[in-house]
């Protein structure tokens, strides 16, 4: 359908739409328009993707200033997904008589899952493959394999794209993953470096959130995008967790001796090029006094070799003399690791601040502060000097270098952890030095600078002034909208006893209580029992999950479920998992039903969606808080009540809850979806809990709902699904549903309770709002005017065309 | 046998030597020696037959033994062919007829079938042993065994007629026995119609395919695996008192304080072989050797079993108390409980992307930070192996489920692009129309109805041809009709006003009041009689009749059923052949004969229930009930037998 927002022609690829889709088309062009950044919440499962794409797509394309979209996701499959919504939705415009012309839009993701090449496709693991696709395309060893064919082993694929004109490696279109990879099948070229190379001349990328947010890798592949770009975090729930990541390391004594072998086998190397070719050494040293900048040209294949901060200002100033010659600088690294390692011997906790870390190691090793931050620069440039082959052997030190740079970059908002034992009960110390970041803001700094606009929304991001405060930006509008249903399509049921009324709770001193574990067994058999097709459980944690599973079993509980439906379980593989759930999809759709046990936080609970038969009830057994007892969580805390006056329980639940109602949220897709939602737990019965889930669930929730037993919640699923399953002829239109003439009603009742408004305010101010009227109308022609010029005389003609006739 | 007449059958055959004729009805198989008293006689119901053995084709004596249940005669009946022409296909022929019974009867008396039926399926061990072989005919599921391949008799086989055509006739014929078994109508009808000459079994079963049909789906249906996994129903531990245990101990026999009894099924045996692959070539490699009580029994105090049980929960008996076994032991390796799975996965491509998990952590890169301890998955590496076994165990459920389906499409392979991505992105209630499309209904002459439904339009409302004011009037008066009314009982009901005084002539003067009193009083009387009479009569009806009498009620029911097969078949020769039915071989002339013969028989039924009636009369039973009770089945038979009038007369 084809509806006007304001001046602004939406083309949006399905004949109905949700109302709410409408506010958030809505509020997402004032947002554009305004230029400043938003928080959105929109219930799961009511086309919020698509509404995204088809709003700003038909705003990118109708103003002349063509902003370029950058549309974050989390996971592969949301990209995936999100590249065929987005190819759809061209595919309509161009149905509607859209001119798009060289429209174009490409997703991003790891050489792993693009490569082509036969050898290195072959590995498993995706640092070997992004190393020895490095050597096949580093630029010294595609200068080496050109001159001298044979020389040196290259990559056909890369170079097959050198036949290829700059910004037109691949047809105008787009391109969902596998797309492009057959794409390159066919032509012989490599899916990963089109895409790189592509990047600058997209209209619209599509990739996960560490190509923005990680320095290591944003400064690579973000770095050219314009400044005016439209910014999306999709499924942002756990934005803040991907800033913390992205500036945290953490090292472990294998990892401090695998960097000390490393930094040997450089050694050796620097030996073997002063003998050989001592003038490379002598070229590196006159461009590191010279700069930074000078001494990286080539960027584009040396992604995993990149300092973790960047900012301008270092990149022109000079390598610090002490570190400028090779050997000095490994003699640096070992200094380094040496103390490192030193450290690590502690059996006891230690928690300090990186100026105190800083001051240790000066007074121990007589390490400056400022060569060490440009220790993860200095390492790159030497590799690149060295031209060092299976660069993965390095990573250990390359993590190193990272880690005192990081250290030496950031004085607040980081911690550094030091942890001789896995867990408390350990005997045998397996020490890690986490350096934590506290604050997500920091990471994310960066994007709310550079972009005009950025648009952070999900499902479930309640309570909505939350983000803002903890990722430290000004929203210019923040808004939950409700769910409306013409009949009620989910259930949300609280557990909070068994059969045999003794309370269930995944609190730690409980969780574990046979009493506690059969009743979460037997909510599992119920339900597997009554709900056709597809049950989804989730655990708190992976630990909790592996210790009920097997407990289960020998109580006999899985035997019993097996009756009803087949079990598949989150193992810690990927691909077995995945594995697991495309059996489990199967099950769900050959009849023969299936339960799916998994973790929230977990693979499984983000990006996998259990919409309609394959998911017709989810379980949250207990609430997934994080492991309280993790000093760098406590420390999290400390930072978030000092530095923003949020206190610790409120943090954990909210987190808590944000995973719960994810989790929840993955059932229900479209209105004539249905499920159940039930979270067994009794502390949910509490209102401070339940007040954290979105509006859309818990307004859902109704009080006589919220303290069941366990079979009084089963006869009311029955019930439920009694209910559901009748056909249902209500016509939804009009009120969950809208066609275009519902649209028009309500813009008509907008704009008469606008100008209703518009004169009580001339009538409360006089002359005064009279003469702003006027400037807003010339405003307006103004703009009319700019726009005659710049837009496509046939699109416009198109256009206008539908609106004529309706 | 399909299609062949099936009569009386007379074939030279010697009995112990002695010269004679054997006779082959539909129902017995009947020796009789040439010379009179030479020899006993032999007969036998085919019913009773369970296996026949032939002499190999080809050799100079044609014999069949027939044996029968229950071994009587002991060694079954041993006939050779001695028409020197013929005897190979008279042979056959016996043969042909009797497999149906054979195989029947075979079902019914499994316990003889075992050792009769040798398997003939490679077996999956080299075993000798006789529970090996039956185990691996179990496997298959017996019905392979009896059904598979002439191979099963050795030397059956004939050279006129493939034995492809063979093995499905004796399908065929096994279905249709257990058809009728199941039905008893049927079979009797079978049994008056077929075997009673009347109709030939082909042309019984024409129209019935739907039933065979049946039978041989569920007749193919086998047993689904059972969704527990192995050895959770197969428990050790179950009998041990004070135990919480998930176990059902199936095929577990504790005695009192005494050791554990195992009851090894050949059904669990095959499931432990399927389950544990180890085990069954360990069972090929070692069973010869050592007895299988003992490779049983040392495999289930072995280490490996402790292994294979999908538990975390270590056994009373455990490490220590385990003896080492040289067999078992060697077969053991770590359990699964690494965080990549020991089994071999496809490692790219190998699922769809929308679930592509290994994509998302491969595009995230390697973690460079540690999730703390409860977020770490397969830290209780325990229960790693566990959860691999239930994945595992529901994939092959969910595999056993599809079996019938493509295998290829199924494989743990590249899934293929199959699976539209636009299918997972789409919501269906966006699209328009909202409402669902109107069903038009397909009625014949939709355009008549329409027309008719037309005409009652016109004059319409609550009293056609009436203005409002007048409908309102009358509404009015209705009303004050209503209002104004008042109950009068005496008019209804007259007092008895007394006939009043006899006047001087001893006449009594009636009064008009007295007049209209005896009317009603008369009126009353006859009402009374009346109702009582349609009381009578209508319990009258009610009535249970005393019962038919036995025969005549067979008689009927014989009759009726035998109407009602030929008035099917009639009509099925008449009609068009469905579409995609199986006609009768020789098309329209086929059918036309049929048609006529029918209509022959068709004929036949008035006289029979004439018949009927007359017997009842015998009887001394009311024949007008016999005559209604046949009358609808004579109406449908009339009605068929008009239309064959028809449809001759058309045609000279």
């Amino acid at each position: 359908m084809k509806f006007m927002l304001g001046d602004l022609p939406v083309l949006f690829p399905y004949d109905r739409l949700y109302p709410e889709q409408y506010s958030y088309m809505a509020d997402l062009k004032t947002t554009l328009d305004a230029g400043g950044h938003c928080v959105l919440e929109m219930p799961s499962g009511t086309g919020k993707t698509v509404s995204l794409l088809s709003l700003i797509v038909s705003y990118m394309q109708f103003y002349p200033t063509k902003r370029k979209l950058i549309y974050c996701s989390r996971t592969v499959p949301e990209i995936e997904k999100a590249l065929a919504e987005l190819k759809r939705l061209m595919e309509y415009r161009a149905e509607m008589g859209a001119n798009d012309g060289e429209f174009r839009g490409l997703g991003l993701t790891s050489r792993r899952n693009l490569c082509l090449h036969p050898e290195v496709s072959k590995e498993k693991k995706g640092k070997i493959i992004d190393s020895r696709c490095r050597d096949l395309t580093s630029a010294f060893a595609c200068e080496k394999g050109r001159a001298n064919p044979g020389s040196v082993p290259l990559c056909s694929f890369h170079e097959e794209l050198n036949n290829y004109e700059t910004g037109n490696l691949i047809p105008p279109g787009i391109y969902t993953l596998d797309d492009v990879k057959k794409y390159g099948q066919e032509k012989g070229v490599c899916p990963y470096f089109t895409i790189r190379r592509m990047l600058p001349f997209l209209d619209v990328v599509i990739y996960s959130f560490h190509y923005l947010l990680d320095p290591k890798v944003a400064e690579q592949v973000s770095a050219e995008m314009s400044k005016e770009s439209i910014v999306v975090f999709d499924e942002a729930h756990n934005i803040d967790n991907v800033c913390i990541e992205s500036l945290s390391i953490d090292l472990t004594r294998p990892m401090l001796d695998s960097a000390a072998r490393s930094v040997n086998k450089i050694s050796d190397k620097i030996e073997e090029i002063k003998q050989t070719d001592s003038t490379k050494l002598e070229d590196e040293y006159k461009k590191l006094v010279e700069g930074l900048q000078e001494a990286n040209e080539y960027r584009e294949d040396e992604d995993m070799l990149v300092s973790p901060v960047l900012s301008k200002d270092m990149l022109d100033e000079a390598v610090p003399g002490n570190i400028r010659k090779a050997e000095h600088f490994i003699a640096f690294l070992k200094r380094f690791i040496e103390y490192l390692k030193t450290r690590m011997r502690v059996l006891h906790v230690v928690a300090e601040t990186p100026v105190s870390f800083l001051a240790h190691l000066k007074e121990i090793t007589y390490i400056e502060r400022r060569p060490l931050k440009f220790a993860a620069e200095r390492l790159t440039s030497l590799v690149r000097t060295l031209e060092l082959t299976n660069i993965d052997e390095h990573y250990s030190l390359q993590l190193v270098a990272s880690f005192g740079t990081l250290v030496a970059t950031y004085e607040k908002g980081f911690l550094l952890i030091l942890e001789p034992y896995e867990t408390e009960h350990a005997t045998v110390p397996n020490p890690i030095f986490h350096f934590t970041c506290l604050d997500p803001s920091l990471a994310i700094a960066p994007v709310f600078e550079r972009f005009s606009s950025v648009v952070i929304t999900s499902g479930t991001i309640s309570p909505l002034d939350m983000y803002p405060k903890i990722l430290q930006f000004q929203p210019v509008t923040e808004q939950s909208y409700p769910m409306t249903l013409a009949r009620n399509a989910f259930l949300p049921m609280v557990i909070t006893r068994g059969s045999d009324q003794v309370p269930i709770s995944s609190r730690f001193e409980v969780r574990n209580d046979p009493a506690v574990v059969r009743n979460f067994g037997s909510i599992l058999i119920e339900m597997a029992r009554t709900v056709p097709d597809g049950v989804v459980a989730f655990f708190p944690s992976y630990l909790y999950m592996e210790s009920i599973v097997s407990a289960w079993y020998d109580m006999g509980i899985l035997s019993e479920v097996w009756k009803h439906k087949l079990l598949f379980v989150e193992t810690p593989d990927a691909m077995e998992t995945s594995i697991a759930l495309r059996n489990y999809r199967e099950a769900c759709n050959n009849g023969r039903g299936a339960v799916l046990l998994s973790v929230a936080r977990g693979k499984v609970s983000e990006g996998i969606d259990f919409d309609h038969n394959y998911g017709r009830a989810v379980i949250m057994f207990g609430i997934p808080y994080q492991y309280t007892e993790s000093r760098i969580l406590k420390a999290r805390l400390e930072f978030l009540r000092d530095n923003h006056r949020i206190r610790e329980n409120d943090y954990l639940t909210f987190d808590a809850m944000r995973h719960a109602a994810q989790c929840v949220g993955r059932v229900l897709r479209g209105k004539t979806d249905w499920g159940l939602m039930v979270f067994a737990d009794k502390r949910f019965a509490r209102t401070d809990k339940r007040s954290k889930l979105p509006k859309w669930i818990n307004s859902y929730i109704t009080e006589a709902h919220s303290n069941l037993s366990t079979d009084v919640a089963i006869s009311l699923a029955k019930k439920f699904i009694r209910q559901i399953s009748q056909p249902f002829d209500h016509n939804q239109t009009g009120i969950s549903l809208w066609t275009l003439e519902d649209i028009e009603a309500r813009q008509l009742q907008d704009k008469e309770e606008l100008e209703r408004a518009d004169k009580e305010i001339q009538r409360a101010v006089g002359a005064g709002g009279a003469r702003g009227g006027v400037d807003a109308d010339m405003d307006v022609d103004n703009m009319m005017e700019d726009y005659g010029d710049g837009i496509d005389e046939a699109e416009l003609a198109a256009m206008d065309i539908p609106m004529e006739l309706s | 046998m399909a299609g062949e007449p099936s009569d009386v059958r007379r074939f030279d055959a010697s009995f112990k030597k002695v010269p004679g004729t054997l006779s082959v009805t539909p129902t017995h198989i009947a020796w009789v020696p040439t010379e009179r008293d030479a020899m006993d006689r032999q007969n036998q119901a085919m019913s009773r037959a369970i296996n026949m053995l032939a002499s190999k084709a080809g050799s100079a004596k044609v014999s069949l033994v027939i044996k029968f249940k229950d071994d009587i005669p002991a060694g079954g009946l041993h006939f050779q062919f001695t028409n020197p022409t013929t005897k190979d296909d008279d042979r056959k022929t016996v043969q042909d007829i009797l497999i149906p019974f054979v195989s029947a009867n075979k079902l019914g008396a499994p316990a003889a079938s075992t050792p009769a039926t040798p398997a003939d399926i490679p077996a999956p061990t080299p075993s000798t042993s006789a529970a090996a072989a039956v185990m691996s005919a179990n496997a298959k599921g017996k019905r392979k065994a009896e059904d598979a391949s002439p191979g099963t008799n050795p030397g059956v086989g004939s050279p006129s007629v493939p034995p492809a055509v063979r093995a499905s006739r004796k399908r065929t014929n096994l279905l249709r026995t257990k058809v009728l078994e199941k039905n008893p109508t049927l079979m009797m009808l079978h049994r008056e119609l077929v075997l009673g000459k009347q109709i030939t079994e082909e042309e019984f079963w024409y129209g019935r395919e739907a039933l065979i049909q049946a039978e041989e789906m569920a007749y193919a249906q086998k047993p689904g695996r059972p969704s527990r996994l192995l050895d959770d129903r197969f428990d050790l531990d179950a009998g041990r008192k004070g135990k919480t245990t998930g176990g059902t101990g199936v095929g577990i026999k504790t005695a009192d304080n005494g050791p554990i009894v195992l009851k090894l099924s050949k059904e669990l045996t095959r499931e432990i072989f399927e389950e544990f692959p180890v085990v069954q070539d360990a069972y090929a490699k070692y069973v010869p050797g050592i007895s299988e009580t003992e490779f049983w029994s040392r495999y289930f105090t072995s280490q490996l079993w402790e292994r294979h049980r999908a538990s975390v929960r270590k056994s009373a008996n455990d490490e220590v108390s385990r003896k080492k076994d040289d067999i078992f032991d060697q077969y053991l390796e770590e359990p699964d409980w690494n965080l990549q799975p020991r089994q071999n996965l496809p490692d790219r491509d190998g699922v769809e992307r929308f679930l592509d998990l290994a994509a998302t952590e491969e595009d995230h890169g390697e973690s460079i930070t540690v999730r703390d301890v409860t977020m770490q998955a397969g830290r209780e590496r325990s229960a790693l192996p566990l959860i691999r076994r239930f994945n595992d165990h529901s994939k092959k459920l969910l595999r056993a489920a599809d079996a019938g389906r493509d295998q290829s499409a199924l494989s743990d392979s590249l899934y293929g692009s199959g699976i539209d991505i636009y299918n997972e992105i789409d919501y269906e209630d966006l699209r328009g129309p909202a409402q669902p499309a109107t069903i038009t209904l397909d009625v014949q002459d939709a355009g008549a109805l329409a027309d008719s439904a037309g005409d009652k339009e016109g004059p319409a409302g609550i009293l056609p041809g009436k203005t409002d004011d007048e409908l309102v009037e009358i509404a009015a008066a209705s009303a004050k009709t209503v209002h104004n009314w008042h109950p009068d009982f005496s008019t209804v009901c007259l007092p008895n006003p007394g006939a009043g005084r006899p006047d001087a002539d001893g006449k009594v003067e009636v009064t008009p009041a007295y007049k209209a009193f005896v009317e009603q009083r008369d009126a009353q009387a006859a009402a009374f009689y009346v109702v009582k009479d349609l009381h009578r009569r209508s319990n009258a009806e009610n009535a249970v009749l005393p019962a038919f009498p036995d025969n005549v009620y067979e008689q009927m029911r014989s009759c009726h059923n035998a109407a009602t097969e030929f008035l099917r078949q009639y009509w099925s020769a008449i009609m068009p052949t469905q579409q995609g039915a199986l006609g009768l071989a020789g098309g329209a002339s086929a059918k036309e004969a049929k048609a006529v013969k029918m209509a022959a028989y068709l004929k036949n039924t008035k006289p029979k229930v004439e018949a009927i009636v007359q017997t009842a009369q015998i009887l001394g039973f009311d024949p007008e009930r016999v005559r209604k009770a046949m009358a609808p089945t004579m109406g449908a038979v009339n009605v068929a037998l008009e239309r064959e009038a028809k449809r001759v007369g058309k045609a000279t």
